[in-house]
């Protein structure tokens, strides 16, 4: 049951944050596009910042498949599409920043 | 002749004693030779995943230090200034909030119950997100 619990308050959560962070970045826009631009701000696009996302981007389903055998199941067919499903975020992302 | 350094005899004797080492722990007379040789294979294996792993460390250690050098950066050719668009942040956002849900519900879409692993696989999801609105934005709203 409180399994669910979890479930349910995760969910929320992260659906009430996303919409404001969503409504948020849309004033955002807005006001950048009536000033003139949609710059935000400019940064420095260097090797360091590449090899950081790129070790996250490996990384990180590399631990979410690594932690069912801490708790001491066994990976299945979910844990993969999981792990592949933040792989492609991120791969993602990259393409987003990197072009 | 190759010419020989000062390091080479150290680092004969790092795999020397390295091999010796491993020999000691996996040897068991009690076990068939078979045995022994696959355990040794297991814990080279081990020791080398450890190498890789520490090196992979060295190496996000370094570039972290060398972040700060400018000088660095420009020496190893790569400074770009990029304008960042609010578009970009919006998508990244988009991102952040949606790829945990879809991940906390995959077990679902899957016809298995969500255990208490999917969560902490949903938490791993959104700091690697978070951790990358961070490297770009240095802020994660």
């Amino acid at each position: 049951m409180w399994i669910v619990i979890l479930t349910t308050a995760t969910t929320i959560i992260l659906i009430a944050a996303g919409t404001i962070i969503f409504v948020k970045n849309k004033i955002r826009i807005r006001r950048a596009l009536a000033a003139g631009g949609n710059s935000a701000l400019p940064i420095e696009l260097n090797w360091t910042k590449g090899l950081r996302h790129t070790i996250t981007m490996y990384l990180a389903p590399v631990i979410i498949l690594a932690l069912p055998f801490v708790s001491g199941h066994k990976p299945t067919i979910n844990d993969f599409f999981q792990a592949a499903t933040i792989y492609l975020a991120i791969n993602y992302l990259k393409m987003i920043y990197w072009k | 002749m190759a010419k020989k350094y000062k390091s080479d005899d150290f680092s004969d004797l790092m795999a020397v004693s390295l091999i010796a080492v491993v020999s000691l722990l996996a040897y068991n007379d009690q076990k068939a030779i078979s045995q022994t040789k696959s355990a040794v294979s297991f814990i080279f294996f081990m020791f080398m995943l450890m190498v890789l792993l520490i090196f992979a460390l060295i190496l996000f250690l370094n570039s972290r230090k060398s972040e700060t050098d400018s000088k660095e950066s420009l020496r190893l050719g790569g400074i770009q200034m990029v304008n960042l668009s609010q578009n970009q942040a919006l998508k990244h956002d988009l991102l952040l909030y949606s790829m945990p849900i879809i991940v906390l519900f995959i077990p679902l879409a899957g016809g298995e119950k969500i255990v208490f692993n999917d969560i902490l696989q949903v938490i791993v999801a959104f700091l690697a997100l978070a951790y990358l609105k961070i490297i770009y934005w240095g802020k994660i709203f």
